[in-house]
């Protein structure tokens, strides 16, 4: 039914494609400032031979979703991992938790993104210029960098002696979410100061549902909303900066806080009597999760002549923690009262690159990127240990530019991590709270990892039209520590999960390959990958049951020969000037070729439709005016892996709508998105709360005002 | 140079809503032919009753002493692995919140192995004869050898003394009324007296309360002395906090026999 309801969607959107009208008019073909692939340079060196997409503000903003992750999710290849609306990871070409570097402002973040629930700690509206690659980028970024990497950049320098700012107000009616941003950028004298603030908090959303249906049990879901999913975001940040002819060098400092509420019943068995509504939608009771994560980094440019050296040094602190009633588990409650799992991350991070030109097309760059990480953990639950890992390595990457129609890029890198975990214990305590003894529950673990990984990529303008990029590179990732070392229930994924600390460093050997093709009013591309992993790590189910009280099966940290493969693919018309119509693809299919099923959390085929129709009416007021209907539609997953349930397939219909108001140095943007028009009723594969049976976000309308000078 | 574009595009569409031909069977998943638990006989009947403000169906009545026995067919489309009973209290509803020592819960973690594909099994699950009266969860759990899990069965299990079913009497006398008004920051006078038809020894009562926004506080947590009798008198104040949230909270005063047969009282504070 949904496949037929997508295929008439289809084949209304394509006649248009034949009525091209014969108008001549010269006009540029990006959707305000998306994709600019041929254009623009990527800041990452890779960004020439691997599929890059760039990003700004504006764009951003038109397709906000309900997370900074779930705004990317749009773009061909990248999907995300969702906790209800406020909390979700990125997944790109399949790949997840470690295997995607997010990095700001020429960091990596680090906040234990092992976890599925552990969502992207990065305010949203914070964002002014991102760039995603997908395909290997260990020969840059070294462990993790195996699905691809999100980075975002720094914003622009503002213009010398300047002043401007903006204020933004959001709006969204599914969970009565408001939030307010403001910034404030100032330039004397190449001394410049970018200043955010950015408040959030929206209640518990609504589901087109008034049940669910957990372990063949009807549960309610009064009044349509998911209780207890309301949360609150609180962020700011400073950034300074000085620019001269030397080059330029900035501090950036950065708190991001979210304190989000998690289904009632989420982590654990759901009860019909702790799901009656309290007439509180905005309340954040248990099970909760609050996060905070400081940032500081600098990042610093020297310029020789063509020559630039390049350091980045950053340190940040993520704290975690994950409240919840205390289970029982046999063991008696701890004393800490309801606080279940604290993590605290301290990241040291520092990269020095420097890129210089041997001849005119000859570029290197050659780098040292060193990262140090201590652990500190605290509640009644144990998942991982207190632990320490050291890192660093050295990398060359070199392009070369044979004419203006073919280059080729390499690059080797030299990597070396050092891992260590003292015994952990968790205290046991009797029904009176008296300490009765402790178990031993991770091992001692000192581990050491050297890797080598290389890439080699090339960029070919075949003619006029036809454009060819293709990648073969390895990449690498160490075993995170939970994946060595966990042992104990998860609350965040109610299982519980065993670590192993024999796991070898993962390894894969990708190739890619991009297929660009340009005429006239038509721009197509295809890209295509392949994924080899000789050791994946993923949590496998060991068909027993734990020994813990009420804990059902264990599932094992496992390392398993996998296969990756799929692709993305875009066809832009533009059917008239002011009329454009947008189709894009992405397929997943994987293997683990040990056991020959599937793997878990593979996100489906999936195809969206846009047509943006930019009427040219009353320009000088509606100069930016743009109205858009797209259609989503995703197959349904039956590639499950063992005891993970297949999911239906479903569409989506979106409409967005707005316009700039410009006078002067003022502008006032309003974007209108209504999401989800059909209010259908779906669940998607992707999200944590698929194992519970409960229904996605139902009809949204959000708006977004956003004034600048 | 158009159509067999879209051609292509359009057999992309198929490609990705159909099954690979040349795939191994995937493996089963919980419901089609994954595994499955029946119980076919019962030594104690279900019924429905009301617990923790819900009603459920699937409640079973035994006192202290019995013993529960169940006929349970395993079955799976392949090899079974493990099956695991378990049985916990359910006494404060599962918020889990801790528990003072006064009761003796019934606990119960156990798992068998299994082998073949369809087998019935007869459990004989006693009620220790001291166990707390109350309600509890009772579940029974399957997986098959590649790890797919079957819908768990569960009972609610309601435990009764036979020698005591009756649960204590609150009456509480400060504050006199049902409900008063008082001033944040300002020290709250708590009596209660509570009565039982038979022992309060090593019973336990609890002073909660819930805040405009349904928070929930634990004020007090005690066991009755051994040697209690049949009668205590409560006595106690609460330093309302400056902070606390203004509005109409709702104070409960929880009372637990010897046999852990529970009575309740409840009066509104109005927090200016």
């Amino acid at each position: 039914m949904k496949q037929l309801l997508w295929l008439v969607f289809v084949a209304v959107s394509f006649p248009f494609a034949h009525v091209r009208a014969q108008i001549t008019e010269d006009t540029t073909f990006s959707l305000d400032g998306v994709e600019v692939r041929t254009g623009r340079k990527s800041a990452a060196p890779v960004g020439n031979t691997l599929d890059f997409i760039y990003l700004t503000k504006s764009a951003l903003l038109k397709n906000q979703g309900n997370t900074f992750i779930n705004t990317l999710e749009k773009l061909p290849g990248i999907s995300s991992i969702n906790t209800g609306v406020g909390i979700s990871k990125p997944v790109i070409r399949g790949l997840s938790l470690n295997r995607v570097i997010v990095n700001e402002y020429g960091i990596k973040q680090e906040g234990q993104q092992w976890g599925v629930d552990h969502g992207l700690e990065i305010d949203q509206f914070n964002v002014d210029r991102v760039e995603v690659l997908k395909g290997p980028v260990s020969v840059l970024y070294g462990s993790d960098g195996i699905g691809g990497v999100i980075n975002v950049l720094p914003p622009l320098i503002p213009e010398k002696n300047t002043f401007g700012g903006e204020a933004l107000v959001n709006y969204k009616s599914n969970n009565d979410l408001f939030s307010a941003s403001v910034r404030l950028q100032q330039n004397t004298n190449d001394f410049y100061t970018i200043v955010r603030a950015t408040w959030q908090d929206y209640g518990s959303y609504r589901v087109p549902a008034d049940e669910f249906t957990y372990n063949s049990y009807k549960l309610p879901i009064y009044n349509r909303r998911l209780k207890n999913t309301a949360g609150k975001e609180r962020s700011i940040s400073v950034l300074n900066g000085i620019r001269r002819k030397w080059g330029h060098s900035s501090l950036y400092l950065s708190n991001y806080n979210q304190d989000a509420g998690f289904f009632t019943g989420a982590f654990g068995i759901p009860r019909a009597y702790q799901l009656t509504d309290d007439g509180k939608p905005r309340n954040i009771g248990l099970p909760r999760q609050m996060i905070n994560h400081f940032k500081a980094v600098s990042n610093t440019h020297f310029h020789f002549h063509r020559n630039i050296l390049e350091l980045d040094l950053g340190y940040q602190h993520n704290r975690r923690q994950e409240l919840s009633q205390p289970h029982a588990h046999g063991n008696g409650p701890a004393p800490e009262g309801n606080l279940a799992l604290q993590l605290d991350l301290h990241t040291l991070t520092g990269n020095v690159r420097y890129k210089f030109h041997p001849t005119e097309a000859w570029e290197v760059i050659t780098g040292v990127s060193v990262q140090h990480q201590e652990n500190v953990r605290d509640g009644y639950e144990f998942l991982i240990p207190a632990y320490k890992v050291t890192q660093g390595g050295v990398y060359v990457f070199s392009e070369y530019r044979f004419t203006n129609r073919f280059l080729i890029s390499g690059g080797i890198r030299a990597d070396a991590a050092d891992q260590k975990a003292d015994r952990s214990y968790i205290y046991l305590y009797n029904e009176a709270g008296e300490q009765t003894g402790a178990q031993q529950r991770s091992p001692y673990i000192r581990r050491d990892y050297v890797n080598g990984s290389g890439s080699l990529g090339l960029a070919w303008t075949i003619a006029e039209q036809w454009k060819l990029k293709a990648n073969a590179g390895s990449a690498y990732r160490i075993p995170a520590m939970v994946e060595l070392t966990a042992n104990g229930v998860h609350h965040g994924t109610f299982r519980h999960e065993m670590g192993d600390s024999s796991l070898r460093a993962e390894r894969g050997y990708m190739l890619d390959a991009g297929l660009y093709f340009q005429k006239g009013r038509i721009k197509v591309d295809a890209t295509p990958f392949l994924n080899y992993f000789s050791n994946y790590i993923y949590l496998r189910p060991s068909a027993r049951f734990s020994s813990l009280p009420e804990a059902g099966q264990v599932y094992l940290y496992t390392q398993a020969q996998a296969l990756f493969t799929g692709f993305e693919s875009n066809v832009d018309i533009e059917i008239t000037p002011s009329l454009n119509n947008r189709l894009s693809f992405e397929y997943v299919w994987n293997r683990n070729l040990d056991t020959r099923v599937p793997l878990p959390f593979t996100p489906p085929f999936s195809a969206l439709n846009e047509i943006e129709y930019k009427p040219k009416i009353f320009r000088p007021l509606l100069h930016d005016l743009f109205l858009a209907v797209s259609g989503q539609y995703f197959a349904a997953q039956r590639r499950v892996d063992t005891n993970e349930p297949e999911t239906d397939g479903y569409f989506l219909l979106h409409f967005s709508a707005g316009n700039t108001f410009t006078t002067g140095k003022h502008k006032l943007s309003l974007l209108v998105q209504l999401r989800n028009l059909t209010n259908a009723r779906y669940l998607n594969n992707m999200s944590r709360y698929r194992i519970l049976n409960l229904p996605e976000q139902g009809f949204n309308t959000q708006v977004i005002l956003r004034y600048e000078f | 140079m158009k159509y067999p574009l879209y051609i292509i595009l359009l057999f992309a569409v198929f490609w990705g809503s159909c099954k690979d031909p040349d795939d191994q069977p995937e493996p089963d998943t919980p419901g089609v032919g994954g595994p499955v638990i029946t119980v076919t006989e019962r030594s104690v009947s279900v019924v429905t009753a009301s617990l923790c403000g819900a009603s459920y169906d699937n409640v079973l009545r035994i006192a202290t002493g019995e013993v529960l026995q169940m006929k349970i067919r395993f079955q799976s489309n392949s090899v079974l692995s493990q099956y695991k009973i378990d049985v916990h209290s359910n006494f404060d509803c599962h918020t889990h919140g801790r528990v003072v020592a006064a009761s003796n819960p019934w606990k119960l973690s156990k798992t068998v192995d299994l082998a073949g594909t369809d087998t019935i099994i007869t459990e004989d699950i006693p009620v220790p004869a001291d166990a707390s009266a109350g309600n509890y969860h009772f579940m029974i759990r399957l997986l098959d050898a590649t790890g797919n899990e079957a819908d768990f069965v569960e009972y609610n299990i309601i435990v009764l003394n036979p020698d005591d079913t009756e649960p204590p009497v609150i009456r509480i006398t400060e504050p006199s009324r049902d409900s008063i008004a008082i001033a944040a920051g300002s020290v709250l006078h708590i009596e209660s007296r509570i009565t039982d038809n038979k022992s309060l020894d090593n019973g336990k009562y609890e002073l909660t309360y819930t805040d405009a926004n349904d928070r929930e506080y634990k004020l007090e947590q005690k066991q009755f002395p051994a040697g209690t009798g049949v009668a205590y008198q409560l006595k106690t104040t609460y330093t309302i906090p400056a902070y606390a949230v203004k509005g109409s909270a709702t104070f409960y005063v929880k009372a637990y026999d010897a046999v852990n047969n529970a009575g309740v009282q409840t009066f509104k504070v109005f927090i200016q």
